[in-house]
């Protein structure tokens, strides 16, 4: 493909022959030739998702590409095709909307492909009512040729309708690309729980995020610099359980809380722990309840975000990085007065701020992609987050794969512009964070 | 506290220091506690909690678990449904080395000084950063039999459509594609791309003077050079990779023909604790799990660890 010896080797042009200068534009043209297959093959699914999502129902399932709309000129306008079937002797018949009249929106049913001919005479035109194609049929009269391939019809309608007198093209369906952007709201209103799911991940990632942060910073910190008796065989401690896998205390993890409500109950002598959240807040007029879960145990935000305030690894990568922090300036600090807190909070966390974000975009990205807790703890609804919510969606969209896609494409999407603004800093801090742990 | 600076007296300076020790003691503990109650209570708890439960019979609804002693894991042993899991987990890790390779020649080729590498690397992440149940759902779509991307693609090259998710050896593949598609452009290809920065590029000029070829300066430059990366990447995906494929399986394959074929040991262990209700089974299977990375990453440490380059 290419000559890799170049890319191996330094790039200092300024000095090359111009064999060679040749040679190093060809090797760049090939890297960008192989690259961009790569980014192509990266991105194929998050544009064919896309499309998808765009697309009108049914449309998934047919063989193009892009989201497509047919039209039918009727009285010089262009109207979209609602519905299209396809009769016995193969002529397509579409469903037009018409404009709307005092009645309400009206539809006609009309077959572009030929005249049909009914009788032996080439009079009528179109066919069917316009209530769903089994409800029998009424024809549109052909009232006069205008010119060649234009038609003056006449349409009787199903029974309590106007009649309408329209003129059409023959043999001419339009297909525009035209996005279906029903289909995000479709879906939002469909699944019932998206706005309720966003506001879950929100909530427990942010909070899970900036205890864990904490915490993990203030023990880091702890074991770093401070002295105390077992401080060394605690790290240790801390180092060993970063072996054991997280399916290990997931299910002791899971009883624990299943069983909490009753043994704070009971260790209490009360039943103030089996009770459920509702709290009532003013927007508009009307007074809201916003269902927040148990108070513990299963389908609570205890269950989401406590177990994660904190972190053997986060504690770990903190640690390594303050080690780093020069410990004259913390002397300086003790010097002019500061505590254990004072040069931990204006030392420290000042001086690690580049580490500390790091912990920060790895928790966040964690949470909010975790899957198994939160599905194994939340079974109503409200409690779901993003993607449980997403799993219990595509239970209900089956084959309407547009929906499916709206929905994830409304939950890719504030991830992908998040990643595609900081993706330097995000990249940059990634790379910091493994390089240092 | 070296020295006497303020003229104290011994005594008093020794007692004032015994309180500032204390005080050091205290704020120590006092810094620790928020994460160790959680350490306590989330993590030393549960895994002493799961010990126990693996030598028990327990469905959740009785109370206390019945002791079995050591029936667990003579079941699992006798399991062949988890030796066959174990393989499946095993033969997924076969991706490893690919998407090390891929890594490294995406992470050279990136090193060059190239117009829009930038934008390629972000393109690159961007299936790593939004890995997870949404990008699992645009797989589904793209392996549907009838009118997924993939069908689509290899009829428009003359080829027949597969049904990816029906047949246990086309799911086995399109598992590792995935895998390889989400994983080949991110962290590695990062950690990689920081190592390939770190190498001092006279060592290639003095290379280049002598004539040698770009196989050889890969060979006893690059590669050597990057060994420790290498290591780090091969035992984080080592330790990653038995854990791996819950998702996975409980999106695209529970309840198809392929289910059997991709379960893995992550799976299998949730299978049994929230299907069939056995915690005693499940935690003695997670025991065992544990058992697998422990050994893999000490055979790594000894083996590899000893071939590796450090500066």
């Amino acid at each position: 493909m290419t000559d890799p010896a170049k890319i191996l080797g330094p790039l200092d042009d300024t000095a090359a022959p111009p064999s060679a200068r040749r040679r190093r534009r060809l090797l760049a043209l090939c890297s960008h030739c192989f690259l961009i297959v790569v980014a192509v093959t990266m991105l194929a699914p998050f544009v064919w998702m896309v499309l998808t999502a765009l697309k009108p129902p049914g449309q998934a399932m047919q063989n193009n590409w892009l989201p497509t709309r047919d039209f039918v000129v009727v009285d010089g306008q262009e109207r979209m095709v609602t519905q299209r079937a396809r009769l016995k002797d193969g002529a397509g018949v579409y469903r037009v909307r018409l404009a709307a009249s005092a009645a309400g929106p009206r539809e006609m049913d009309v077959s572009t492909d030929r005249l049909i001919s009914v009788g032996g005479s080439e009079t009528h035109f179109l066919l069917t009512t316009g209530e769903g194609p089994a409800a029998g049929t009424a024809s549109a009269t052909l009232v006069r040729k205008l010119v060649p391939e234009k038609f003056e019809v006449h349409y009787e309608g199903a029974a309590g309708q106007d009649p309408i007198t329209a003129t059409m093209d023959e043999a001419r369906v339009i297909t525009r690309i035209s996005p279906q952007w029903d289909n995000f709201p479709t879906a939002w209103t469909m699944s019932g729980v998206f706005g309720r799911a966003f506001i879950n991940s929100l909530l427990v990632c942010s909070l899970v995020t900036l205890g864990q942060v904490f915490t993990s910073s203030l023990a880091a910190y702890a074991f770093a610099r401070l002295e105390f008796p077992g401080r060394d065989n605690l790290f240790m401690a801390y180092l060993a359980t970063m072996m054991v896998p997280g399916a290990v205390t997931m299910i002791p993890l899971f009883v624990i809380l299943k069983s909490l409500p009753t043994l704070l109950n009971f260790l209490f002598h009360t039943d103030w722990f089996g009770v459920q959240l509702f709290v009532k807040y003013w927007l508009a007029s009307p007074v809201r309840e916003f269902y927040g879960g148990r108070l513990v145990g299963l389908d609570s935000y205890f269950a989401l975000i406590v177990p994660g305030l904190f972190s053997a690894y986060g504690t770990f990568m903190l640690r390594q990085f303050f080690l780093t922090v020069p410990k004259d300036l913390e002397d300086a600090a003790r010097i002019d007065g500061c505590g254990a807190w004072g040069v931990y909070w204006n030392v420290i966390v000042p001086l690690s701020k580049p580490a500390l974000a790091v912990l920060a975009i790895l928790t966040f990205m964690g949470v909010w992609s975790d899957f198994m807790w939160p599905m194994v703890t939340t079974s109503t609804p409200a409690m779901q987050t993003l993607p449980v919510m997403l799993q219990a969606f595509m239970g209900i969209t089956e084959t309407q794969w547009e929906l499916l896609m709206a929905g994830t494409l409304m939950v890719l999407g504030p991830v992908i512009v998040v990643f595609l603004i900081g993706q330097r800093y995000i990249i940059e801090g990634i790379r910091l964070g493994s390089v240092k742990g | 506290m070296p020295g006497n600076p303020i003229g104290v007296q011994p005594q008093l300076a020794g007692s004032l220091e015994r309180a500032a020790a204390g005080r050091r003691t205290l704020a120590g503990y006092l810094f620790l506690l928020p994460n160790f109650s959680g350490f306590l209570l989330f993590l030393l708890l549960p895994i002493l909690f799961s010990l126990v439960l693996g030598f028990c019979e327990w469905n959740l609804l009785t109370w206390p678990p019945r002791f079995i002693a050591l029936q667990n894991y003579r079941r699992l042993i006798a399991d062949i449904n988890f030796w066959h899991y174990v393989f499946n987990t095993i033969f997924f890790m076969l991706g490893i080395p690919f998407g090390i390779i891929g890594s490294l020649m995406l992470a050279i080729l990136l090193n060059q000084k190239l117009r829009l590498r930038n934008l390629y690397r972000t393109i690159f992440f961007l299936p790593t950063f939004t890995a997870g149940v949404a990008l699992l759902m645009v797989w589904r779509w793209l392996l549907n039999t009838d009118y997924g991307l993939m069908n689509r693609c290899l009829i428009a090259a003359g080829l027949h459509g597969v049904d990816w998710l029906n047949r246990p050896w086309a799911a086995r593949f399109a598992f590792l594609l995935m895998g390889f598609w989400t994983g080949v452009g991110g962290y590695n290809m990062i950690l990689y791309l920081a190592a390939l920065q770190n190498i001092n590029p006279e060592l290639y000029e003095a290379a280049a003077v002598d004539g040698t070829s770009w196989w050889d300066r890969f060979r006893h430059i690059t590669w050597p050079l990057v060994s420790p990366t290498t290591f780090f990447i091969v035992i984080i995906s080592i330790i990653g990779g038995f854990q791996s494929g819950f998702s996975a399986v409980y999106l695209l394959a529970r309840d198809t023909n392929s289910q059997e074929a991709v379960t893995t040991i992550d799976y299998y262990i949730y299978e049994n604790a929230y299907h069939f209700y056995r915690m005693g089974y499940a935690s003695a299977i997670s025991w065992f799990l544990f058992l697998l990375v422990f050994v893999f990453t000490l055979i790594n440490w000894r083996y590899a660890g000893s071939r590796i380059h450090y500066d």
